[in-house]
């Protein structure tokens, strides 16, 4: 069986650390983004209508 | 209620059947453990975060999540907002070090940073409470699904039993990814049906405006609170700090989950699969707890049963009957009470409503006051009923909140859809089964016994072991299901159990994370000692067990630093721990 400890090479994006970083920085300031606006949405309703 | 038809039989069968053959005929012939064990390797991300959704979202969530919302509103949807951060955190952090280290499951991970013994008590940690867990996935649906359907419950416990043990044994992780994309599919396609036909049964003068006016003065949309009373059960606090920690846990460090998202070619895939939860997730969530505040909305206008768990119902009236020696049954007197209850406000809603296309405020406020005093005597009926219900036999449930939805579905939708609703609930408890058989097949191979009997063996040795554990655990969970009789408390009890020991499970993967001068056997003195002192806590206070998730995983980090300050006082001995895989 193939041995855990020896991972099998992978295909991953190319480049620097600072740029991917860069990259899935800012998927996950968008992400963290749409929560605020879901937060935002629903205290709106919440406002709204109680 | 309607009973199924030939057509929902149809839609029912067709649906189950047809998903788990074409999961074992797509994944056939395959007999490679890689693939058995972690998917074909190539699996695209939003098949990874329908994945993901899938072995999260059980049965349970699409039969009682409704029913929450009609009773308490939308705040249960606070209790997701941590999950976001907790899966960004994951990608972030987890899932390189998961993909870059090659392991199978996470507990073989802890093997790699630290040594064996911790890697088996991770294991053995997750092997207890998921074991446990699926036994509960099977039965929880099983239960009220054969109640109003009047179904034997063993027959639907091992019908549905049966059926994800064949495919999962059959075709392993790929299998499981396959059938799951197709079930989530469906219960997607099935709940906006039953959310169509509801808002269509609404009164037609009745615009969305009004339903959700009457749901909010009535306090069915209170959706964000930032109150800081601890007593307050959902607040935006609670959500954030407790439901990340359990995220965490949950997506991290079980490898139900952690298998799904392990499955995909590359860190990118997998870590778009868990972003795809982050976004969807209180969507989801947001949507299935607003068709229960619908349902609010539709019984202000259609005379909803005095107890929505009618064969429970109709059992009380007989032990009341036969037990009563007053004239006339109390429970009958209770039901008049509820249909006096239920017309009073359904004329003061109606009255609500009309006061507003008036547009005066005092006259809106004081009718809107008059329909929240009806609604408030009709829940206290309603409060009495239950414990009416529970008065002529303790064995009798004493909430319907579960049978919320299922009673609409029954009552109200066409022959065909109810088939549809039916098979939703089915399909979430088998992805949901399914994901967690595998699960545990994954770590008992892997972590136990190819870690444990060293003597190295064929790609084809472990494979059959791997199907062997798959039958193995399913059996268990059958037997759980089929002979432990639970009762809602022993539900209750199955959730209990994961919180006592998600948060040392945690800890542990914490630890090794973000604690790197701790070594092997600091972290595993403080995991056991800080499990014993969660277990004495559970015993011996009275704090709500939720809070074991975030002390189990304080304590093993913060004792891991003392025992590794401590050991360090030692003089260093020749380096033992060698990578353990």
């Amino acid at each position: 069986m193939t041995s855990p400890a020896q991972p099998e090479p992978r295909q991953e994006p190319t480049g620097t650390g600072l740029p991917l970083l860069r990259t899935w920085g800012m998927l996950y300031s968008a992400v963290a983004a749409i929560f605020g606006v879901y937060v935002l949405l629903l205290w709106l309703l919440t406002e709204t209508f109680s | 209620m309607n009973a199924l038809n030939w057509l929902d039989w149809v839609v029912l069968l067709g649906t189950m059947l047809g998903i788990a053959l074409y999961g074992v005929w797509r994944t056939r012939g395959r007999s490679n453990l890689k693939t058995y064990l972690r998917g074909e390797g190539n699996t695209p991300w939003f098949v990874i975060g329908l994945s993901v959704m899938a072995t999260q979202a059980s049965a349970i969530t699409f039969l009682s999540t409704p029913g929450q919302g009609y009773e308490s509103g939308l705040g249960f949807v606070q209790n997701y907002f941590g999950a976001p951060f907790a899966l960004i955190l994951i990608a972030a952090v987890f899932i390189p070090i998961y993909q870059r280290c090659g392991v199978y499951t996470a507990y073989e991970y802890l093997g790699q940073r630290f040594d064996s013994k911790t890697r088996l008590l991770g294991a053995a940690l997750f092997l207890f409470h998921r074991g446990i867990g699926a036994g509960i996935t099977i039965y929880a649906p099983a239960i009220v699904i054969s109640t109003v359907l009047n179904w034997p419950l063993n027959l639907t416990i091992l019908g549905t039993g049966l059926l994800v043990i064949a495919y999962t044994v059959a075709g392993g992780s790929a299998a499981v990814n396959l059938t799951q994309k197709y079930q989530i599919g469906v219960i997607f396609i099935g709940m906006i049906a039953a959310f169509c036909v509801l808002v269509s049964r609404l009164p037609p003068d009745l615009t969305f405006t009004d339903a959700l006016t009457v749901a909010g003065g009535m306090g069915r949309l209170e959706a964000v609170s930032f109150s800081l009373d601890p007593n307050k059960r959902y607040t935006f606090w609670s959500g954030l700090l407790g439901g990340m920690f359990l995220a965490l846990s949950y997506f991290g460090a079980d490898q139900s989950q952690v298998q799904r998202y392990l499955s995909g070619d590359s860190i990118r895939e997998s870590r778009l699969g868990l972003m795809f939860n982050a976004v969807f997730k209180i969507p989801m969530q947001l949507g299935i707890l607003l068709l229960g505040v619908m349902l609010f909305v539709f019984y202000q206008f259609e005379e909803p049963p005095v107890f929505f768990n009618q064969p429970a119902w109709a059992g009380a009236v007989r032990d009341a009957e036969r037990s009563t020696s007053e004239v006339g049954n109390p429970l009958e007197r209770l039901a008049a009470e509820h249909h006096a209850a239920y017309l009073e406000r359904r004329a003061r809603v109606q009255e609500w409503l009309n006061a507003r296309h008036t547009g005066d405020a005092a006259q809106i406020s004081q009718a809107q006051s008059s329909a929240q005093t009806a609604n408030a005597a009709l829940q206290a009926v309603r409060k009495r009923v239950s414990a009416a219900i529970k008065a002529a036999n303790p064995s009798n449930p004493s909430t319907d909140a579960d049978y919320v939805f299922v009673t609409f579905i029954l009552s109200y939708l066409p022959h065909g859809l109810i088939g549809l609703l039916i098979a939703v609930f089915f399909a979430a408890a088998l992805s949901s089964k399914a994901g967690e058989l595998n699960a545990l097949a994954s770590t008992t191979t892997v972590d136990l016994y190819r870690h444990l009997f060293r003597q190295p063996q064929s790609d084809a040795h472990y494979l059959r072991a791997s199907r062997l554990f798959t039958v193995f655990w399913g059996f268990v969970a059958l037997a759980f299901a089929l002979f432990a009789h639970m009762s809602e408390n022993l539900i209750q009890a199955g959730n209990i159990v994961g919180s006592l020991f998600y948060g040392v499970l945690l800890g542990l993967f914490l630890v090794a994370f973000f604690l790197k001068p701790v070594h092997g056997t600091a972290v595993f003195s403080a995991a056991i000692l800080s499990q014993v002192a969660v277990l004495v806590m559970f015993w011996t206070l009275e704090i709500s067990y939720l809070w074991y998730n975030v002390i189990g995983c304080a304590a093993c980090m913060v004792l891991s630093l003392v025992f590794q300050a401590l050991l360090s006082t030692i003089p260093p001995r020749p380096p033992a721990e060698v990578s353990a895989a």
